[in-house]
Parts: structure tokens; C-alpha cells; sequence
């Protein structure tokens, strides 16, 4: 996650207004921001935005980028990191309405308004884990999203989120915790063997 | 080994990250015999297991085509912007400001002149003291040389006092040499002047010592007053 050449290069091209080293440059890094804003937010719409709104601050300003302070892979995280919490400010209802569901019966509710209860046992317990992230207060999703999702280390998280190694490692534990008590509401996930593949722990969750 | 100790390495025993081979030996045994932590392990395992689900899910999504199609459209729009704005230098706030800044220093010496130069022209009107009769006059301004007179002409309205140096009369203008109209004055001395074209009733030739037409009696004769940088009349002319 270093600056390359060939970043650098791409980055003086699309400052230049070309549309095929953009179109290299966006290939390459577009997917991870977007599932960082949506596993963050919890929504499409809120990850688009991220990630349209993170490359148009490097389109229109590309000298903010300051190799000096970290890598572009960084930079780009660490704008969409804002956007992702300027987007959660203004549509808090999203977190909300993750944050106040507690118990089994509620967890039922929320699946059956999201309509999932249609889809395979896999995709329930994808479901209820993804719930369990963005439930999340906002400083340990953030963590758990860049290390456990995003397969940052804990120093390049570090990185994006302009905090000590140390404090990543305590909100990850922190946050492991958090939706450990919350997937404990949920028996059928405690009681899976940590030796049974993922099958059998769907089996559980059926 | 604690359950402390081992809460706190639980994540990376659990993502089989602790590369810690004794530590780890460690917390296996205290699984084993502690059975909260052992509970504990298969939770941090079922969630980790759940992470790993989840990541693979999302491995195919990517951001929808049409973010991509505007932000290339903003990027048309960028480039299409720099090249008209190419040869046209954008000038900084900062630039701004010190051309504002500029000007105002032009205007402000501007206003500082005119507003020293007006108590001069506004002397002219005092010329009557020295040439009571005078009516509509017509301001000049010129230099005259130290060393001689020249001839002078008087010019139609300026908008602004202009200092010039004429040699010769209008064409079909006959004027006398200037008259000191005060005794002993050196017109030679003076740094500056300015003329002033005026209309005297025609008993004025005789105070000169002029001879005076028949038909001067009635009628007024056109005259050129030198005024001083004082703004004091300090010869005449007449102009036929």
C-alpha cells in the first residue's frame, strides 16, 4: 500500500484531464472504497456517494495529496473515511435503527423489514453479521472494517484513521467484543464448534 | 496464564495470527481447562467465520457504472475548463487586492492635485480685481520659457489644466505684445502661467495707451490675461 510509480505517474495524467490513465487508476482502487462506505454505512447509496465524492476530491485536488504523509491507498481511505462520516451524520437514522435493535425478536423484525427471511441460510447469517458491524459505534466499526474487511495491518489502519497502532489494537478488541454480545443474542451462532466449517454453522443458523 | 491475559490475545488466536508460538501453547492449555474462555474462543471463532463469509461476499461488489461515467464527465468538464482559461492568467486574491490597492493610490494622487490646482483656477475668478470687465473667461495654462515670451493661443474648453507651449496665434488672429499690469513686474521671472481669454469693453485699449477704434466705444475687444502661478493678472494682450 506504498505510493508507486506508478501511482504517482497516473496521478499527474489525471490531473492532466486523462480519461484512460482515470479509468486505470479508479479500476484499480474503486471496489475496496466501496465496500469500505458499505460496510460502513450499511447502504448502496451512501457507498456510491463515498466513493464518488473521494475520487472528485482527487480529481479537482490533486495537490492535497501529500506523499509525504502516507500512501494514496491511505489518502483515498482517509477521504472516504470523512465522507462516510459526513454521510452518517446526516442520515443518522441508518445507525439508529441498527443501535436499537437488541434480542432475537428484534433481529427477526429488522431481517423481516429488510426482507431477507427469502434468502438462503448463508445470506441470513452474512446478513446478521453485517447488522452486527454497523451497529458498531462509529470509532470501532471503523477499525473493524479497515482490519478484519479490508485486510488492513493494524499500522496502515493506524494510518487512515490518524490514531496510535495501539488504539487500533484496543478498538478492534473492543469492537470484536461488541459484536460478539451481539451475535450471542443470536444462540444458534455460540453454540456452532469452532472446528465445523462454515456449512455446518449454516446448518445452525437454519 | 490468566483469563485477562488470554481476553487480550484473543482475536489473534482466533484468526490464527499469534505468532507467538509459546503464548499460544499457553492459551491453548488455559482453554482447556478455563471453560468460560473456552466459550469465549468458539464466539471470537463464529465471528471471525462470519467476517470471512461476509468478506467473500463482497468480493464481487463494486461501485455502480455510473459513478464512474460522471466522474469522467467531471473530468471533461476540468479539462475543458483548463483550456479555456489557458492564456488567461487567474489572478490570486492577493493580486486582487494589490491592483485594487494600486488604483486607489492613482486616484487618491489624482484627487491630492486637482484639489492643489483648484484654488488656483478657483483665483481666476478673482481676476476682475485686476480686470474688472471680465466676462466669460476661457482658462489656459502653458509654460513660458525664462528667457523670452512666446506667443500664446488660447484654446477651446479643456476638460483637464494641460501645460503647452504654443509659438503662434490661431490662424487669422492678430495679437499685440503683452502689457505689464504691474509696474516693474518681470514676466521673464515667472516659472509658470496660464492664460486666460476674456472681453473687455473697448475703453480698456485706452488704459494701456492704445489707440481706440470709433466703434471700440460699444462694443468689447478680446483680450488674453497672463496670470501668475499666484494666480495674480500680471500682463495683457489683445487679439483681433
Amino acid at each position: 500500500m506504498t505510493l508507486t510509480h506508478k501511482d504517482a505517474e497516473l496521478l499527474r495524467l489525471i490531473s492532466t484531464g486523462d480519461e484512460r490513465a482515470f479509468t486505470a487508476f479508479y479500476q484499480e482502487h474503486q471496489a475496496n472504497l466501496y465496500r469500505f462506505g458499505l460496510l460502513m454505512s450499511g447502504s448502496r447509496q451512501i457507498a456510491e456517494e463515498v466513493v464518488q465524492e473521494a475520487f472528485l476530491a482527487l480529481i479537482r485536488e490533486p495537490g492535497r495529496y501529500d506523499p509525504a504523509r502516507g500512501s494514496l491507498s491511505s489518502y483515498l481511505y482517509g477521504t472516504a473515511r470523512n465522507q462516510v462520516l459526513r454521510c452518517l451524520k446526516r442520515e443518522r437514522v441508518y445507525v439508529a435503527l441498527a443501535e436499537e435493535t437488541n434480542g432475537d425478536a428484534t433481529e427477526r423484525q429488522l431481517i423481516s423489514k429488510n426482507d431477507l427471511l427469502t434468502e438462503t441460510a448463508r445470506r441470513e447469517a452474512i446478513r446478521i453479521v453485517r447488522q452486527a458491524v454497523v451497529a458498531l459505534p462509529v470509532h470501532y466499526r471503523e477499525v473493524v472494517v479497515l482490519c478484519d474487511f479490508q485486510e488492513m495491518t493494524y499500522a496502515e489502519a493506524a494510518r487512515v484513521l490518524n490514531c496510535p497502532v495501539g488504539t487500533v489494537n484496543s478498538r478492534l478488541h473492543r469492537g470484536h467484543a461488541l459484536m460478539v454480545q451481539r451475535l450471542r443474542a443470536n444462540s444458534k451462532f455460540t453454540h456452532a464448534s469452532p472446528d465445523e466449517d462454515w456449512t455446518s454453522l449454516l446448518r445452525c443458523f437454519a | 496464564m490468566n483469563c485477562t491475559d488470554f481476553e487480550r490475545q484473543i482475536v489473534l488466536l482466533a484468526s490464527d495470527r499469534l505468532i507467538d508460538t509459546s503464548f499460544r501453547e499457553e492459551s491453548l492449555t488455559h482453554v482447556r481447562l478455563c471453560g468460560r474462555c473456552r466459550n469465549r474462543l468458539t464466539e471470537e471463532q463464529n465471528l471471525i467465520a462470519g467476517i470471512r463469509a461476509v468478506r467473500a461476499d463482497l468480493a464481487t461488489e463494486t461501485t455502480p457504472i455510473r459513478v464512474e461515467l460522471r466522474l469522467l464527465a467531471a473530468i471533461r468538464t476540468q479539462a475543458s475548463n483548463a483550456t479555456v482559461n489557458v492564456g488567461k492568467p487567474t489572478l490570486t486574491v492577493w493580486q486582487w487586492g494589490a491592483l485594487a490597492a494600486v488604483g486607489l493610490i492613482l486616484v487618491s494622487t489624482v484627487a491630492f492635485f486637482w484639489s492643489h490646482s483648484a484654488p488656483a483656477q478657483r483665483r481666476t475668478s478673482i481676476t476682475p480685481v485686476v480686470a474688472p470687465e471680465v466676462s466669460v473667461p476661457q482658462q489656459q495654462s502653458l509654460d513660458v520659457g525664462p528667457e523670452r515670451e512666446r506667443p500664446i493661443v488660447a484654446r477651446k474648453k479643456q476638460p483637464r489644466m494641460r501645460r503647452s507651449i504654443r509659438t503662434a496665434p490661431n490662424d487669422g488672429e492678430v495679437v499685440t505684445e503683452f502689457f505689464p499690469l504691474l509696474a516693474g513686474d518681470d514676466l521673464s521671472a515667472l516659472e509658470s502661467v496660464r492664460l486666460v481669454t476674456v472681453e473687455l469693453p473697448g475703453s480698456a485699449l485706452a488704459e494701456v495707451g492704445l489707440p481706440r477704434p470709433p466703434a471700440a466705444e460699444t462694443t468689447s475687444v478680446k483680450a488674453e490675461v497672463l496670470l501668475g502661478q499666484d494666480g495674480v493678472a500680471r500682463a495683457i494682450r489683445f487679439v483681433q
